[in-house]
């Protein structure tokens, strides 16, 4: 089989790939550039946060007089910034890394598959990323720049807005076909591949969250995709979906017929973006789940209370959109509803995390750098999800919406929360991926000022929203509030700018790492999952005999056995 | 590359009793009921948040009765056409198969045109 692999041309073997870790690498490189670049968007955003109306130090001048003025942001640059920021984030940063790039990688490897189902389509869903991915980036070098209107492109202003909105929209439309291409395949590889033997309760914790996410991929993104198409017509065609009767825009009427609902925009898209949200940190709960697995040597606690945790978590999550839109005036008697069920919500997000904690119980911990990552991981996320509390509930959420909280809230999440997850899965398959191990030195020095600054970072901005300093304001300073909570965006700023120094010694390691000789053992975490049972780095086709499955996927520390962990894969207690 | 043998494709997965491919369309088959649903709401809450008078319809919404008739018929014979020209492949009659599928293939030239 390799040998067939081997035979293939530059371009068919990197490029037009159709092995599924290929595919994952693709998908990580991507992704790792795009989260590099929305960063930077965002610490542009911070220098206009922190010094109002200076010049942008090396970068001000260099940048065209569309966006800077004698080198100091323009308005419209900064709305910009803003909604790309959160597109490429979410759409192009995180759930690439956490899907395309983890999922493609890891998951036919743990449940001893030879690829995914549908190897061709697997490409097809990494080329149609790319192409959003291009098509948002190159909006940017448009008259009138990239899209402005927020990340979630709320109806009428972003129909009404300038051309960068249509790319948004048809970059928006590929990348829901990538997604949706990928979680087809995804259902299908987890339900038919499994190995024998492997039964879905002898499933890692972590195939379980991918098998969620690709069902809230594939059902809730469509949502966006139909309300994508209406927003275009609205551009295009003159139909008026989301714009209502008697809209003016500058002080003039606009030339629409009227009648459209913005409501409507804003439940289809909360229809994708809630789920969305879960998208986003449930990849993340399952690298945890391996690594504290790993790292404490002993088995999951609850591990079945998890999964069942997680299919009502993946159930209910589409029945919670609304609760971002309590103050649209959709009425008391809908947000009492959405109330409800996002509290309930929070119930199964709770048990997995108290699982992920009691885990830790009475472990020999080996305090590896993936286990610190995911440590950090555990209380980081309990911030996030508290701090989402006052959000859900509808006479709190008067005074909080849209204010700095909100932002602190779910960058407590998505920020120290998903990417401190994807780093320990970095860490963690990384001598699966390159057959070298990361220097564990290096990966402290990264950890730590990391975890510091991201609390600097987010901490003051909860602060700064008690304060009631709104979201998405070009200058917080021009009003009262907005002045007296000014230090903290001070903070919050040169934390941003000094995170991206930090992550200096993940990039040198990185690359350092897997160009040295050395290479690492076939299992160095001492791991008892399928992946490990592959050669290293795997060959095409993954495994040279089809594997076969004898127990559950944590079995660490077995009472009788000889070693303190007894792989999927072996027959004896061993 | 074509020597990697992916289970499933051909023989049917106990558990689900379908084929890859076949429990794949219905994934893409609940992907798209999610999209008409979103479509399909978003016709009912402007028409129902909308006042009658303000709604067109018929004629007055640039609605023709003939055109319409001639498209659904169109749309039924081509799906006729699909299930005999499936048919006929079941019963591996290849002649009718090409005469099926050649009337498909016209209905929906037809219908794109």
């Amino acid at each position: 089989m390799s040998e067939a692999h081997s035979q293939l041309g530059f371009w068919r073997r990197y490029v037009f790939s159709t092995d599924h870790k290929t595919i994952g690498i693709q998908y990580g490189i991507s992704a790792l550039i795009f989260l590099f670049f929305g960063f930077s968007l965002m610490m542009m955003m911070r220098w206009q946060l922190a010094y109002p109306g200076q010049a942008i130090p090396i970068l001000g001048g260099l940048l065209p007089d569309a966006w800077v003025d004698q080198g100091a942001m323009l308005p419209d640059f900064y709305n910009q910034l803003g909604a790309m920021h959160g597109t490429i984030m979410v759409f192009m940063g995180i759930v690439p890394l956490a899907v395309g790039a983890f999922g493609n990688f890891v998951v036919p490897l743990q449940i001893g598959a030879p690829d995914m189902a549908f190897p061709r389509l697997n490409m097809m869903s990494y080329q149609a990323f790319v192409i959003g991915g291009l098509v948002m980036i190159t909006s940017f070098f448009l008259p009138g720049g990239a899209a402005a209107s927020g990340w979630t492109s709320y109806a009428p202003l972003a129909d009404i807005a300038t051309t960068g909105q249509t790319f948004w929209l048809v970059g928006m439309i590929f990348l829901i076909a990538s997604s949706m291409l990928g979680a087809i395949n995804f259902i299908v590889t987890i339900i038919h591949l499994r190995a024998e033997g492997l039964t879905f309760f002898r499933l890692p914790f972590f195939v379980w969250s991918q098998l969620v996410t690709a069902f809230l991929l594939l059902l809730a993104f469509p949502a966006l995709n139909a309300a994508a198409v209406l927003q275009l017509m609205d551009r295009l065609a003159g139909t008026s979906f989301f714009l209502p009767s008697g809209l003016v825009v500058g002080g003039e009427p606009a030339a629409a017929s009227g009648g459209g609902s913005p409501l409507l925009w804003q439940h289809l898209f909360w229809f994708l973006a809630h789920p969305e949200v879960y998208v986003l940190i449930l990849p993340g709960m399952g690298i945890v789940a391996e690594v504290i697995a790993n790292n404490t040597r002993k088995p999951l606690w609850g591990y079945r209370t998890m999964v069942y945790s997680l299919l009502f978590l993946g159930f209910l999550s589409f029945g919670v959109w609304a609760h971002h839109m309590y103050l649209t005036g959709m009425g008391t008697t809908m947000s009492t509803f959405f109330q409800a069920t996002t509290m309930i919500i929070s119930i199964p997000s709770v048990i997995i995390l108290s699982c992920l904690v009691i885990s830790l119980w009475g472990g020999s911990i080996r305090f590896s750098v993936p286990m610190l990552f995911a440590l950090a991981f555990l209380p980081m996320f309990g911030i996030g999800g508290l701090t989402g509390l006052p959000l859900g509930l509808a006479a709190p959420d008067v005074y909080l919406h849209d204010t700095y909280y909100v932002i602190g809230h779910f960058h407590y999440i998505v920020a120290p929360g998903t990417i401190f997850a994807l780093f320990a899965g970095i860490y963690h398959w990384f001598p699966k991926v390159t057959g070298r191990s990361m220097n564990a030195t290096l990966g402290k020095i990264h950890f730590w000022p990391s975890l510091l600054l991201m609390n600097g970072i987010f901490m003051p901005m909860m602060f700064e929203g008690m304060a009631g300093v709104s979201r998405r304001l070009f200058d917080p300073t021009i009003y009262a509030h907005g002045a007296a909570a000014h230090g903290l965006t001070v903070i919050t700023s040169w934390s941003a700018w000094c995170l991206a120094l930090a992550q200096i010694p993940f990039i040198i390691n990185f690359f350092w790492s897997m160009r040295k000789k050395e290479r690492a053992e076939e299992n160095p975490w001492q791991a008892t999952t399928l992946e490990w049972a592959a050669p290293t780095p795997p060959p095409h086709g993954n495994f040279p005999v089809p594997p076969v499955v004898y127990r559950g996927p944590y079995e660490y520390s077995a009472p009788g056995a000889e070693r303190d962990f007894s792989p999927q894969y072996v027959k004896q207690g061993a | 590359m074509a020597s990697l043998v992916i289970p499933y494709r051909a023989k049917p997965h106990p558990l689900t009793g379908v084929t890859s491919g076949k429990l794949g369309v219905w994934l893409f088959l609940a992907s798209e009921v999610m999209l008409f649903g979103a479509l399909f709401s978003s016709y009912v809450l402007l028409r129902v948040g909308s006042a009658p008078e303000h709604w067109p319809t018929g004629v007055q919404a640039g609605l023709s009765v003939p055109i319409g008739t001639f498209n659904t018929l169109v749309l039924i014979t081509s799906s006729v056409t699909m299930v005999m020209s499936w048919a006929s492949l079941k019963m591996e009659q290849f002649g009718a198969f090409k005469a099926a599928a050649r009337a498909l293939i016209r209905q929906t030239r037809n219908h794109a045109c």
